[in-house]
């Protein structure tokens, strides 16, 4: 039934990658997650398995009744194999470390992919909405009405000085953690990365690698988030992320058309070899296939490459990664298969792409 | 070069990682943090990053000298068998806490207030939530919130001036002992980061 559930969820295409969101072709992304907890239990880190089983029921009943999920799908992490966690993980819809948690841990989704419950993470409820391009405003209008709703069957925990109580006090007072995925391949090969990650640091931003802490700019893709979540209000942590991501796109748009202008050999240089890697590659890494989409989506946004869609190149990012491999070739893969069954998904789908 | 997460000014030369849950945190910070919050050189291998965060010697010591200078700071929770904090509502003590970084339920925020005013400080824009409160639906649990009890003393003002007036003084210190337990209500919990 489990199972079922994330074979249906492979079948279809990435819902945050399917639309064109506003300045999609920088922004890939906008994720906004709040954290809520009940007040009469203990928070998941001190709970036995009964307490953690009668929180995920509640929660699930609250959520059902309340109807902020259009035809729910329940998830429980205790019924998937550990490559069905992975496909969970690799859409973003989980964390890894709910699948470190398996006893009364779950997901309730949405029948789109946009709205989603993580119950019994960090904290009870892990309320999440994702959505394509750069859309914190859309992504707070929903989340917060998903809030609303679920709170009104809920008793959350909630402190009139430190707002919603959590688990780490690093998420204290809103519980909102808001972040925005960013393609910035120009920016990467004219060596502002580290410059950006200064300055955005400066302005009290997180700065992260897509494929979570410790990954660097894998991709040229970076989530930029929000670090406080107490002493400001929701709209004024959104208005100032929102302020600073308009700025990075603007500078990664400079940055491509002076690519254009001054260097247009060397620019068609680097997507044609990423291009012509993926297309005929037999065995690449998980590495050099993100860096070559990277190039590759610079191609198709800057209209150098004009064979390929853009869906097609947002999806083999996800479509290369180790679970989503496994997942569609129905086996567990070593290392080495893994490279030659990506190097194999790349050239089919990019040929049948052209 | 890699700012330091903790003052966002200096470069971080020490870089610290944690597996938790499975997860891997890190914790880049610059040598005058790293001092400021007590650790040097060698030592920093061995540390975690709630060590980093929460300055546990002082406190704990604090924390066992409660009877003395400190009875204001640390009200009457009950203390573990060595005399550290331990939540009362759920167990959660000053391992787990020194362990984990995180707490153990919503009480444990009234226990360990102590601990976390500054870490709270230090890693938020502020020290009071103004973000989104609970929907007025929920106000009926008993639970009330800063705007509430600000609401409620606006109501006994308004009641003590119409008292004075009228020379009822009686009914008036009545209202205004209220009214100074309500604003200490607000006070502490600003204080210790609950009402
Ligand atoms: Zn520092
Ligand atoms: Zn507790």
């Amino acid at each position: 039934m489990n199972s079922g559930q994330v074979d249906k969820l492979v079948a279809k295409r990435v819902g945050w990658l399917a639309d064109c969101g506003p300045d999609d072709d920088i922004s890939i992304s906008t994720r906004i997650r709040l954290a809520r907890n009940l007040l009469d239990f203990p928070f998941p880190i001190q709970a036995d398995e009964a307490v953690l089983k009668s929180v995920a029921l509640g929660v699930k009943t609250a959520v059902r009744d309340s109807g902020a999920l259009k035809s729910p799908v329940v998830i429980e992490m205790e019924d998937i194999s550990d490559v069905d966690g992975g496909v969970l993980v690799e859409r973003r819809l989980i964390s890894g470390e709910l699948l470190q948690r398996p006893v009364g841990a779950a997901l309730l989704l949405d029948g789109e992919e946009s709205l989603s419950v993580m119950v019994n993470e960090e904290d009870h409820l892990r309320l999440q909405t994702i959505r394509p391009g750069l859309a914190l405003s859309e992504a707070w209008n929903a989340i917060n009405e998903m809030d609303d709703r679920i709170s009104s069957g809920l008793n959350f925990a909630f402190d009139p000085f430190l707002g919603f109580l959590t688990s780490c006090p690093t998420n204290v007072g809103t519980g909102m953690r808001a972040s925005v995925m960013l393609h910035l391949p120009a920016l990467a090969l004219t060596g502002h990365m580290d410059t950006l990650t200064q300055g955005v640091a400066k302005l009290g931003l997180a700065v992260r690698g897509m494929f979570g802490e410790g990954t660097g700019n894998l991709g040229n893709i970076c989530q930029i988030s929000n670090q406080s979540t107490l002493g400001e209000s929701e709209e004024d942590i959104l208005k100032r992320l929102n302020a600073v991501i308009t700025q990075v796109v603007n500078h990664e748009k400079n940055a491509r058309s002076k690519l254009l202008e001054t260097r247009e050999n060397f620019l068609l240089d680097s997507v044609g070899r990423a291009y012509g890697t993926l297309k005929y590659a037999y065995s690449i890494s998980s590495q050099e296939a993100l860096n070559s989409l990277s190039m590759l989506r610079l191609g198709v946004d800057l209209g150098l490459v004009k064979s390929v869609d853009i869906h097609d190149v947002n999806e083999l990012f996800i479509l290369v990664q180790p679970a989503h491999l496994q997942k569609n070739a129905g086996k567990i893969l070593s290392s080495k298969e893994r490279d030659e069954v990506r190097a194999s998904i790349l050239r089919s789908n990019l040929r049948r792409a052209e | 070069m890699m700012l330091c997460e903790i003052c966002h000014k200096n470069e971080a030369t020490i870089h610290m990682q944690e597996i938790h849950g499975g997860e891997k945190k890190s914790l880049n910070i610059c040598s005058e943090c790293a001092a400021s919050h007590k650790i040097v050189g060698s030592d920093v291998d061995g540390l975690n990053l709630a060590e980093m965060l929460y300055d546990f010697s002082s406190k704990m010591l604090a924390s066992q000298g409660k009877n003395s200078d400190d009875s204001a700071l640390f009200p009457s929770f009950p203390l573990n068998v060595d005399g550290s904090l331990i939540c009362g509502e759920c167990g959660w003590d000053m391992e787990a806490f020194r362990g984990t970084g995180r707490l153990g339920c919503a009480k444990c925020y009234e226990v360990f207030a102590p601990l976390l005013q500054e870490a709270i400080a230090s890693m938020h824009k502020g020290v009071v939530h103004v973000g989104k409160e609970l929907s007025l639906s929920k106000k009926r649990s008993g639970r009330t919130s800063k705007r509430d009890l600000r609401f409620e003393i606006a109501l006994l003002e308004a009641e003590l001036e119409e008292h004075v007036r009228r020379e009822e003084y009686e009914e008036a210190a009545a209202i205004r002992d209220k009214i100074k337990t309500i604003q200490a209500k607000i006070k502490t919990g600003r204080k210790r980061g609950k009402n």
